[in-house]
């Protein structure tokens, strides 16, 4: 009979406890911490991550949803799921940083090659044999670099209002432009070299 | 079973007809209770439809509905995200007490988001793309119309170079987006090319307008006048060198017989002052001397009678008023000549044409033929451009 009552006792510990299970707030508020934290960059750098981590979430959300209506309540499978929403987020914000800094390298980049780009072709029309003949189309190509160093300047613009697409592209234009008036100096150049001999 | 039945009901109502009726009722209702608890009990998580659900909602993220129909997105995917949860939420309570009713209508609800988003993601693209190859359509019509224009500018209209520099290279902009599938960022980059080609156009017509109101209109006029005047009266031709349209006009008995396209100094539109200044002259002028083959470097060459006296006057006007270096002198050798035809200002003041169209000029010129070379002809009313 005391067994009895002893084991009844305990049987009524384990569901009071099991039965009072708090719902894990403090990993709850981790994981939309890292949310919140994570989706200003991850929505437009690295969007794919970020869905990834809003799934988690859900499924973390629905997870103490169905606890918290049952009775015995365990929250365990649900503190899983929110650390994994939590290293989701993580991860989103980081491929997030990854993909920004990728995207800022290479219009860096490509600005650094456009620049070099005029600059060469700068260098190679104050070489260019000079008559009249080539004046106007020197005159021109001149006219033509002194607008490519104006989208330049844009480009840097677009640079510090973070649209590196953009830089990338109109550098890129303004690379290709530049070595084209740089190879037809070069052409120009060879001819007259051509025609001395 | 029947018999199993007729026990029980037995068993519930041992005596009279009355207590056999509660017993059938009480049967009733057991089988009823037990239908509705195996109907609860065999109902299934939606899971295929959630399923469906989410793949509607990719592909309309694929398509690029977070571009294009963000809201209807959004809707969508709160709409799965709370489905999942009421799935969740049912699944985990007892078989007889679970009701999907409201995670189908969840499902429902991301479904028609989904398709919405998807539909108006289609249809939004498609006119972006759309507009964005109409708008390159634009700017490259626009840029091959700048290109005529840019047959006008000289080095000395740098902000319309930059202008149309910048066209070109949106353009390029436009084409790598257009690549990228990006048809907003190539709508805009395409946008930004025609605003550009459109303002270097109005700086354009705005020189076109100064030069057919000019002050030296009336002059301008009276040479032409007196050159096809002139011609006339010598049963000759007259040729008028207009250099707003770039073109040079015969006038045979006082008609405009041809006209020729022509390339000027690489001063453009600027009136000639002194030597090196590479500016074409204005004045009313006559051919001093013909040279043909091997005796030019340009093919042919009618030379002209620059600098004239008023030439001279300026000449000495200007210096005294100290708009030219001194030691400067007013130059000379202006000709009109061959080895033109490039479709841009090139020569160091002359007027030249192509190679053929001094050989027909050569068989109507002689030595005394009138040339005017005028900023804007009045006599020709065709619009300069």
């Amino acid at each position: 009979m005391k067994r009895s009552w002893l084991g009844l006792a305990v049987l009524a510990l384990v569901l009071a406890t099991v039965a009072c299970a708090k719902p894990p707030q403090s990993d709850s508020d981790a994981a939309k911490a890292a949310m919140d934290d994570a989706q200003p960059m991850a929505e437009k750098w690295a969007s794919a991550e970020w869905q990834a981590a809003q799934s988690s979430m859900s499924a973390a959300q629905a997870e103490i949803d169905a606890q918290n209506q049952k009775w015995f309540k365990n929250y365990d499978h649900a503190k899983e799921l929110l650390a994994q929403a939590k290293a989701d987020a993580e991860k989103a914000k980081a491929a997030a940083a990854t993909n920004k800094e990728t995207a800022k390298n290479e219009a860096t980049t490509a600005i650094a090659d456009a620049t070099t780009a005029v600059e060469a072709a700068k260098t190679a029309l104050a070489g260019a044999p000079k008559g009249k003949d080539t004046k106007a189309d020197l005159a021109l190509f001149q006219q033509d670099l002194d607008g490519m160093s104006t989208t330049l300047s844009e480009a840097q613009t677009a640079m510090q209002s973070e649209d590196y697409t953009t830089a990338k592209d109109k550098a890129n234009s303004v690379k290709e432009k530049a070595t084209s008036i740089s190879d037809q100096i070069a052409q120009a150049a060879a001819k007259k070299a051509g025609g001395k001999k | 079973m029947a018999r199993s039945s007729f026990i029980l009901i037995n068993r519930l109502a041992p005596g009279g007809t009355a207590r056999r009726r509660e017993g059938r009722r009480a049967l009733f209702f057991l089988a009823l209770l037990t239908l509705a608890l195996s109907q609860g009990a065999c109902e299934t998580p939606p899971l295929a439809d959630l399923s469906r659900a989410r793949s509607e909602v990719g592909r309309a993220e694929r398509e690029g509905a977070l571009r294009y129909a963000a809201e209807e997105l959004g809707q969508a995917e709160e709409a799965v995200r709370a489905a999942q949860r009421a799935v969740v939420l049912q699944s985990a309570r007892f078989s007889f007490r679970r009701d999907y009713r409201q995670a189908h209508f969840l499902i429902q609800r991301a479904r028609f988001y989904a398709v919405q988003a998807l539909r108006l993601t289609l249809l939004r693209r498609d006119a972006a793309h759309r507009e964005a190859q109409e708008e390159m359509a634009k700017l490259t019509d626009s840029l091959a119309r700048s290109r005529e224009v840019k047959r006008f500018l000289t080095p000395k209209d740098p902000s319309i170079h930059r202008l149309l520099m910048g066209a070109e290279i949106d353009l390029d902009v436009a084409e790598m987006k257009m690549k990228a599938q990006d048809f907003t960022g190539a709508l805009q980059a395409a946008k930004s090319g025609t605003s550009r080609v459109g303002e270097a156009e109005q700086q354009l017509l705005s020189t076109i307008v100064q030069f057919t109101s000019h002050p030296d209109l009336s002059s301008w006029r009276k040479w032409v006048e007196d050159a096809v005047h002139k011609g006339r009266g010598q049963g000759e031709v007259a040729f008028v060198v207009d250099k707003l349209r770039r073109r040079m006009t015969v006038y045979r008995q006082g008609k405009a017989a041809q006209t020729y396209s022509v390339d000027l100094g690489l001063g453009g539109m600027e009136r000639k002052l002194r030597a090196g200044d590479d500016a074409t002259p204005e004045g009313l002028y006559q051919i001093q001397e013909i040279r043909g083959p091997g005796q030019t470097r340009y093919y042919r060459a009618f030379l002209l009678d620059y600098p004239n006296a008023q030439d001279r006057r300026r000449f000495e006007e200007a210096r005294r008023k100290g708009l030219i270096p001194r030691g400067a002198d007013p130059g000379g050798l202006i000709e009109i000549h061959g080895e033109g035809g490039r479709d841009r200002d090139w020569t160091k003041g002359c007027v030249a044409l192509t190679n053929r169209e001094m050989d027909e000029l050569a068989r109507m010129v002689k030595v005394g033929t009138p040339v005017a070379i005028v900023g804007y002809n009045p006599r020709d009313q065709e619009n300069p451009w």
